[in-house]
């Protein structure tokens, strides 16, 4: 008995486990760049130089290292040619693709960066516009001293806040490349010129159809694209013109909303069913009218209602327009009716720009902030 | 020190140990003899001899000085013996050596405490346990009277249980007060303190205490049997017995309880358990034990039940942490560095710029460094206590930081497992943590996680084998009883406190109640 335990002991020590890494011996990898250079891929990493707090440090804080090779790993390992340390990549919270990558073939890497057991799936991908990686990476940001830790940030913080864009991960985009019924997007970074010198906006959201980039939607459409996406969300504002001829605009905070996406058969053709539940707080007004009052907030709720129509039918026109479900709405219909999924999927891409939707919005205005009326009137 | 084991009886008897299996002669100066060889070279014997006013019927008291009361001598036995004598004698001269030998034991004189013996065997015990010896020509019985008192500590709080409710005193080395202390809170005739001599040399008064018709008869029986089994020419500590009695004495994990506050013992009792003492030795043993045993501290009970509660979470967060928080940093930072935020692994990796040693002899140096400090900080003279705190504070703190030699967070980290370490109530309980934590430091260092769940898999399993005196080591955990849990976990309330734990065989179940749900009566 003993001896056996002792072999098994033995065994589990000789077996190749995980190898050890001491962290003087490692680069930590904040986030990595993938671009498409004169037919070859070139993969950029930005790696974080450790800084003591407190201690003065001098430099951007972080290196940017770069090598094109024939094919994802090679260029990855090709920077060990000139690197004295072992990247773990497994901190890469960001992976940026390149805007040419992008509209060649994302089989370039896809296979690579999936099999790869250190790349995060749950990493946040971004597509870069105007720019190549390598540049977004050596662009600083405000208060942030690593461009690809700042991103994700940027993304999170503008989702609560503002409402444009959704954040995106590498599992998800990497599936939503393969499965049918579905394309994949992504948010864009795009490099911003203000007088003190360059920094990283997002812009846009990348849409692909296939393994192709094929188009983008603007912030717009980008807004109808999380009210389409099935489920909860929260976070945003609204702004609407200011109703009854007074001038300016009142922005209504989104506390949350739900979305439910239904496929019909109606006549047979296909309607999606859009219905969206949300709630809001009064939270601005640009002129000094008497807007708010009881009467008015049907009035305003209608008005949001419609905005946020506005922004649904902008998605789903551009998306259509692309030719390019992202909307998952063929899945959708696979999830509801698996035989006329069957029916329809081999000609699904000319289907899905016809498809016609039938949206409803309800938005119930819930808090005005203890304030009746605008300052202005006082 | 080192004591040779070897069966009794087997002859290893000198002239002395051959005159010592004789009777007491009737002869006094034949018993004087015998005596005096016997406790030739022991100078503090003190052999005080007398005639009553006619040399042919004399007597002598023997004792050792320092251990008896002499002024009690004095008071009760030689003047009322060398006054009542006279009186004794001049009713009649037709006395013989058994009639006075009666007189004298039942008139004469009058310690409290006072019996009769016949083996010079039991004359030297009972002389050499502090008490006196009076003989008298033609007796062949001995009196043996009760005046034992030696200078001894008087009763303090326990110093190595302290706490901060409940009673504050601690056993001394003076077994009677030990099982006083404990006879004054349990005022029934059915507690028990069963008596053994052990050791060839030290003839040690050891007491097993317990309470009838709750502890199982059958424990009993086999403690009995393990304690008459032990034959050592010594026993100057409990830890003697316990290297003894345990059901598996080469385990790493303790499967007694030591004890030094006679209020710990009486809820053990209570509960079942039974109590081993040894004259000269503060530490009272208790079995069977359960690892739970460790996480619990005699005070939760003196104080309210929530906070007593929360802070038994917290001595079991603590547990974990002094069990495996070195080790889980070496894994994190070794081998799965993926598993840190970015954030704390740049802070990490700053720190460790320029470390010459792989993080794990890093690990192992501070930890063998603290163990240094601490194990220094038990014995140091009070003088220099706080000088070597100073070098041990200036040296692993900042100057080992400073020279680069080791990183901040490995600073951090080991004495966060030092501070976690202090927090278990009970001693036995951090030794155990101090010798796993070296074992699980090496598997991390070797197999990252992977090498710390195969020892934690191995470590579990070895418990899990163990028992105490028929109680499974992990008991309320493994085998699972959920009643029994309520009370480890948190601290139960007493009025939800309605029922023993269950031990194996146990009689009585009921502690509040009339017991309608008892299902044992």
């Amino acid at each position: 008995m003993r001896l056996r335990i002792i072999i098994l002991i033995i065994i589990v020590l000789i077996i190749p486990g995980c190898n050890v890494r001491e962290l003087d011996d490692a680069a930590i990898v904040a986030g990595i760049g993938i671009e498409l250079e004169d037919q070859q891929l070139k993969v950029s990493l930005q790696l974080a130089q450790p800084t003591l707090p407190g201690s003065s440090s001098s430099g951007p804080g972080f290196k940017v290292a770069s090598e094109t090779g024939r094919s994802f790993t090679e260029s990855l390992r090709k920077i060990m040619l000139s690197f004295p340390r072992s990247p773990i990549l497994s901190q890469a919270n960001l992976i940026i693709l390149g805007e040419k990558l992008c509209s060649t073939d994302l089989a370039l890497i896809a296979d690579g960066s999936l099999r790869n057991p250190d790349i995060r799936k749950n990493a946040d991908v971004v597509v870069v516009r105007a720019a190549s990686p390598e540049d977004i990476f050596n662009t600083p940001v405000l208060m942030e001293t690593l461009s690809a830790s700042a991103i994700p940030k940027m993304i999170k913080n503008q989702e609560g806040l503002i409402g444009i864009y959704s954040s995106v991960t590498f599992g998800e985009f990497l599936g939503k490349l393969s499965a049918p019924g579905v394309e994949a997007v992504a948010p864009q970074v795009t490099i911003f010129n203000t007088i003190n010198g360059k920094t990283i906006k997002l812009e846009g959201t990348a849409v692909f159809k296939g393994r192709k980039m094929v188009g983008y939607l603007n912030a717009r459409e980008s807004r109808g694209l999380r009210f389409l996406t099935p489920g909860r969300m929260a976070g945003g504002i609204i702004n609407i013109p200011a109703p009854f001829n007074s001038p300016g605009t009142v922005a209504v905070e989104l506390s949350r909303s739900q979305s439910k996406i239904k496929p019909e058969l109606v006549d047979g053709k296909i309607v999606m069913q859009i219905e969206c539940i949300g709630e809001g707080n009064y939270y601005e007004q640009t002129s000094p009218a008497d807007i708010l009052t009881l009467e008015n907030i049907p009035i305003l709720e209608n008005l949001v209602e419609q905005s946020i129509k506005a922004d649904i039918m902008a998605c789903i026109s551009q998306a259509q327009k692309l030719d390019s479900d992202i909307l998952g709405w063929g899945t959708m219909i696979n999830g509801k009716d698996p035989d006329l999924w069957k029916q329809v999927e081999n000609n699904w891409d000319k289907i899905f720009s016809g498809v016609n939707a039938q949206i409803t919005v309800k938005f119930n205005i819930r808090r005005a902030y203890l304030t009746d009326k605008s300052l202005l009137l006082e | 020190m080192r004591y040779i084991k070897s069966k009794r009886g087997e002859s290893q008897l000198g002239p002395t140990e051959e005159i010592i299996k004789a009777d007491i002669s009737a002869s006094l100066e034949d018993n004087l003899l015998i005596l005096n060889t016997l406790f030739a070279a022991c100078s503090d014997i003190v052999i005080r001899e007398f005639d009553f006013g006619r040399p042919e019927t004399g007597g002598l008291i023997i004792y050792f000085d320092g251990l008896v009361n002499k002024d009690e001598i004095e008071r009760n036995i030689l003047r009322p013996l060398l006054l009542g004598m006279d009186i004794l004698y001049s009713k009649g001269d037709d006395l013989i050596g058994k009639d006075i030998f009666e007189e004298v034991k039942n008139k004469i004189i009058s310690p409290a405490e006072l019996k009769a013996v016949k083996t010079l065997d039991k004359v030297c015990h009972h002389v050499s346990s502090g008490d006196t010896v009076l003989l008298i020509d033609g007796c062949e019985e001995g009196l043996v009277a009760g005046t034992r008192s030696w200078e001894s500590r008087s009763i303090g709080s326990p110093e190595n249980e302290v706490v901060i409710f409940g009673p504050k005193e601690g056993f001394n080395e003076t077994l009677r007060f030990n099982t006083a202390l404990i006879r004054r809170r349990l005022k029934s005739s059915n507690f028990k303190i069963e008596s053994f001599v052990l050791g060839r040399i030290s003839k040690t008064d050891v007491v097993m205490c317990y309470i009838k018709n709750i502890a199982p008869a059958g424990m009993i029986e086999e403690i009995k049997k393990r304690i008459n089994e032990i034959d050592i020419d010594a026993v100057l500590d409990t830890n003697y017995i316990k290297e003894f009695i345990t059901d598996d004495n080469k385990s790493l994990f303790s499967q007694v309880m030591h004890t030094e506050r006679p209020d710990r013992v009486c809820g053990q009792l209570l509960e079942g358990r039974v109590c081993i003492m040894v004259d000269g030795s503060p530490m009272a043993l208790i079995v069977p034990t359960t690892f739970s045993e460790y996480i619990t501290s005699p005070d939760d009970y003196y104080t309210y039940f929530i906070p007593a509660s929360l802070i038994r979470i917290l001595r079991f967060t603590a547990f974990w942490i002094a069990l495996l928080l070195p080790s889980i940093y070496v894994a994190l930072i070794a081998y799965h560095q993926e598993m840190i935020p970015t954030a704390l692994l740049l802070t990490i990796a700053a720190s460790r710029e320029g470390v010459p040693f792989p993080s794990f002899v890093e690990a192992f140096m501070l930890e063998g460094m603290f163990e240094m400090l601490r194990e220094a900080g038990i014995r140091l003279p009070r003088a220099v206590g706080p000088a070597v705190s100073i070098v041990g504070a200036l040296i692993i703190g900042d100057a080992a930081v400073r020279a680069g030699l080791v990183s901040t967070p490995m600073v951090v980290v080991v004495a966060a497992t030092g501070i976690a370490s202090f927090v278990s109530p009970s001693y036995n309980a951090s030794l155990i943590v101090r010798m796993l934590r070296f074992g699980f430091l090496a598997a991390s260092a070797l197999l990252g996680f992977l090498g710390i769940m195969i020892t934690l898999v191995i470590v579990l399993v070895r418990m899990v084998s163990l028992t105490s005196f028929g109680v499974p080591y992990l008991a309320p955990f493994a085998p699972l009883d959920l009643s029994q849990l309520s009370d480890i976990l948190v601290r139960r309330p007493w009025f939800a406190n309605r029922r023993r734990p269950y031990l194996e065989g146990m009689l009585n179940q009921t502690r509040q109640g009339n017991g309608k749900d008892d299902k044992s009566q």
